[in-house]
């Protein structure tokens, strides 16, 4: 009884140091003490290895990602009156003349084409995604910056890399190194958040996303059966054309080498049935 | 200081970690309460036809195909649970609670309860997973760990299951990790299933969730309308006027579903049964140039995962009822005051080690009654040493016919009195419960019985049921595919599942793991389709050759089948053949 008493603040004290710990460590070394280190570059403060080489798995709504759906077909997204109508004027071949082929392979519907992706660092703090279907490259960019006045298909992202939610995390206080009973380095993810778009469609039949859509994206890394996952939540928020958020995940398998990279233009398929025609 | 020492002990050991580093507490909806992504999974279900996405090796599409929508009105079925592999993806509140040790206060298990599933256990105190012979469910066995923010989940033991709710299948052998992570008040949840019974490689689902701030959400809302608890028992119906032991299914070409679906979303038949490759992006270009590449073989058999240890070992069944592994045959043993009744032996070689696990169970209690299910020497071969211990004569009980093939094959057994019977039952009450030991004829052999004891509610199978290999029967034996299929019939009409189709009456087979009612109707289903097949085969006037082409069993083989030994998937399907054809 009395060890219990008096054991309170110092529990208490010791879970406030581990609090402080958790809060500076990016800005520690290895361990505990020690001067404050300068920050750290976000290459070298990566949470998770999204570098690589990875291929869109397309085990989740085939009939709309792999294939080009009917017109006005809006199967499960939350479209609005007007992204309703504006979906129901889709015409891809008006699209390629006027010079907006690349419409679906905008931010906010490229992680959903079935494409290869090979993200790599651009500099230390700016990560790049490019695609091979579409060519298209996105960057992700680390600490502050000054968006572009003039909009485009992949707009403009700022990326931070994550943390716990709903906990303290250990790790800072043991230095970085990964907790007993857990297995691998540190995983986190990644968050990024896309504004400053050019209109753009959530799916290749015409289902759009207007200029003022902000994407928000988490990306991370999962292993199992002796291959790594790539993932990606996304949150499409536009209250333009759509009646609430529109959330989708998104999964892609790390590949070797870039021996299937498979660079191409642009371009959407007619749907099945007019090709059949 | 010593106190401080001991708290940042405690906070570092692998205990205090186990506990939650992320917290996944609370209710969580798919966003827009049914989802973004694949709608017809969230609400009707997808189509016949629906398989593009999926790596389906050709077992796996074979299955797909054969699979009829009236297989939910079997009354074996109507109550099954979506499965662990699936139920993420249906239509689905998601309930997670955390529960802790009631000593250490340790987070020792996640609960997962979901809408149309089952509530699901993931255990984080470091247990192993059951032995392979355990009983498998719906929802399988889960462990979970951290890894960075990440909660890992892998599950195994699950019972047959689906992809979709159309019939794309997993198999007993799949086995489940999981990723959940949390991100703000998103939850994503990365399902990695690998099957090598029917997939050519890992399938990955990813299933997005929102912490949900609706007050009190109960599973079942929204179809309850959040208007107070429902009982969902569910007990089977009488839904259709096929027979009792129909078993719906489309012989392979038949299945007028798949042209349906083609024509109606422009897929052509071919794409629909690509496996794999329709999951990469160059299958797009393929669908413009008609190009297919062919779906991945299946294998012919697929190795358990866990292999049986060596050696023998006991598993608790229920009620007063053990069983014994390892004897070559299983070992059904009943302990109760009045002492030990067991069901078949085993071999000759094993009876000492299965007399010591008896007595590891039962203590000095004597051995009164050995019955026999039929007179296989891996059955049989411990009757001599267990019903003659010292001190303790046993009754052997048996069909007549067991006695007589045991004299005809010259076993020492066939030299020991028995009490055996003519007609179609006997019945004996014994440790406290009524024992019925049931002649299930031409079925295995000619002398086959089935074990019920009534109070532990447990059936013991003996030759009926080998979970290790397709069922056998030898005509010259007195065995027929016909009689196997009525006795796996008899024990459907014994048993009763606890709830959503699992659970309840179990029931050891002669060889293998423990099934329960949904098991054996599974294996039914298994044994009626290949029957059926074959028998369309003998009626259009195909040879066996042409018929062992067609590869009835194709759909199953991974699990039941063998390239050697002495039941071979080529003899299986013969028997059959030469059974049906009159040919015996």
């Amino acid at each position: 009884m009395r060890l219990h008493s008096s054991a309170r603040p110092a529990a208490a004290g010791f879970a406030l140091a581990m609090l402080m710990m958790s809060v500076a460590a990016d800005a520690q070394p290895p361990g505990f003490g020690g001067p404050p280190a300068a920050p750290r570059s976000a290459q070298e403060s990566a949470q998770v290895d999204l570098t690589g080489y990875w291929v869109a798995l397309v085990t989740e709504d085939w009939l709309w990602r792999m294939v080009t759906a009917p017109r006005g077909d809006a199967t499960s997204v939350p479209l609005n009156p007007a992204g309703r109508r504006i979906a129901g004027e889709w015409d891809p071949e008006r699209d390629a003349a006027s010079g907006e082929a690349c419409r679906p392979f905008g931010a906010a519907g490229l992680m959903r084409m079935p494409v290869r992706l090979h993200v790599s660092w651009q500099d230390e703090n700016t990560l790049k995604i490019e695609t091979d279907a579409g060519e298209q490259t996105r960057l992700l960019r680390f600490g502050d910056g000054t968006p572009p006045d003039e909009k485009s298909w992949q707009g403009y992202t700022t990326a931070e890399w994550t943390k716990p939610v709903g906990g303290f995390d250990l790790r800072a206080v043991l230095g970085g190194r990964p907790p007993a009973g857990s297995d691998g380095p540190p995983k986190g993810s990644l968050k990024a958040v896309t504004t400053h778009l050019r209109a753009g469609y959530l799916r290749k039949n015409g289902l759009p996303y207007s200029e003022n859509a902000e994407l928000t994206e988490y990306f991370s890394v999962v292993s199992a059966f002796g291959n790594d996952y790539l993932t990606v939540l996304s949150i499409v928020h536009d209250p333009a054309y759509l009646n609430g958020d529109y959330v989708t995940s998104s999964h892609f398998k790390r590949e070797p080498d870039d021996s299937n990279w498979n660079p191409s233009p642009c371009r959407t398929a007619p749907p099945l049935a007019a090709a059949g025609e | 200081m010593r106190r401080i020492d001991l708290l940042a002990a405690l906070a570092l050991s692998p205990l205090s970690i186990a506990s939650a580093q992320v917290d996944f507490t609370g209710a969580w909806d798919h966003p827009g309460l049914f989802g973004h992504e694949d709608f017809n999974d969230r609400g009707s279900g997808p189509e016949i036809g629906d398989y593009m996405g999926l790596p389906l090796n050709e077992a796996g599409i074979r299955k797909a195909e054969s699979y009829s929508g009236s297989w939910l009105s079997v009354p074996e079925h109507q109550c099954t649970p979506h499965p662990a592999a699936y139920q993420l993806w249906g239509p689905n509140t998601l309930i997670v609670n955390t529960e802790y040790d009631r000593v250490s206060r340790v987070a020792k298990a996640i609960r997962l309860d979901g809408t149309f599933g089952i509530d699901r256990i993931v255990w984080l105190d470091g247990r192993p997973h059951p032995p392979p012979e355990a009983l498998h469910t719906f929802e399988g066995f889960s462990t979970g760990r951290w890894e960075g923010d990440s909660l890992v989940v892998e599950t195994t033991h699950m019972k047959p299951g689906w992809l979709r709710r159309n019939g794309t299948p997993t198999s007993e052998r799949a086995r489940m990790i999981e990723h959940f992570t949390r991100f703000d008040d998103y939850l994503l949840v990365t399902t990695i299933v690998d099957d090598p019974v029917y997939f050519s490689e890992p399938f990955v689902r990813t299933t997005e969730y929102l912490l949900t701030a609706r007050p009190a959400p109960v599973l079942g809302d929204p179809f309850t309308r959040n208007d107070g608890p429902i009982f969902y028992k569910c007990f089977p119906a009488e839904e259709t006027t096929a027979g009792k032991y129909y078993v719906p299914h489309y012989l392979p070409g038949e299945n007028e579903l798949l042209d349906e679906f083609s024509e109606k979303y422009s897929v052509p038949r071919w794409a629909m049964s690509a496996g794999a490759a329709t999951m990469y992006p160059e299958f797009a270009a393929r669908l413009e140039t008609g190009r297919s590449r062919g779906v991945a073989a299946a294998p012919a058999d697929v190795p358990p995962r866990q292999p049986p240890p060596d050696g023998i070992r006991s598993m608790h069944v229920k009620g007063n009822v053990w069983v014994i592994f390892g004897a070559g045959g299983n070992v059904t043993v009943q302990i109760g005051d009045e002492g030990v009744l067991v069901v078949d032996t085993g071999t000759s070689g094993a009876a000492e080690s299965v007399r010591d696990e008896i007595r590891r169970l039962a203590g000095d209690r004597p051995i009164r009654y050995v019955v026999s299910t039929h007179f296989h020497a891996d059955h049989t071969g411990g009757n001599v040493l267990l019903a003659n211990e010292p001190r303790q004569q046993a009754a052997i009980i048996a069909h007549e016919n067991v006695g007589l093939r045991l004299v005809e094959t010259g076993s020492d057994a066939g030299n020991l009195i028995m009490d055996t019977f003519y007609g179609g039952s006997k019945t004996i009450y014994f440790n406290g419960e009524a024992i019925e030991i049931i002649h299930v004829a031409a079925a295995h052999t000619d002398g086959d019985s089935l074990v019920f004891f009534r109070g532990s509610d447990v059936v013991s199978a003996g030759g009926v049921i080998s979970t290790t290999s397709f069922p056998s029967f030898a005509a010259s034996q007195g065995g027929s595919v016909e009689g196997l299929i009525a006795a796996l019939n008899r024990i459907l009409d014994i048993t009763v599942a606890e709830t959503r189709a699992q659970g309840g009456t179990m029931v050891v087979p002669g060889h293998g793991r423990l099934y329960d009612e949904t098991d054996v109707a599974e294996y039914r289903d298994m044994l009626t389709i290949i029957r059926d097949r074959i028998q369309h085969g003998i009626d259009n006037g195909d040879s066996l050759a042409a018929i062992k082409r067609s590869r009835p069993a194709l759909d199953y083989s991974g699990v039941f089948g063998a390239e050697s030994g002495p039941w071979t998937t080529d003899a299986f399907i013969e028997a059959i053949y030469r059974d049906l054809a009159g040919d015996r």
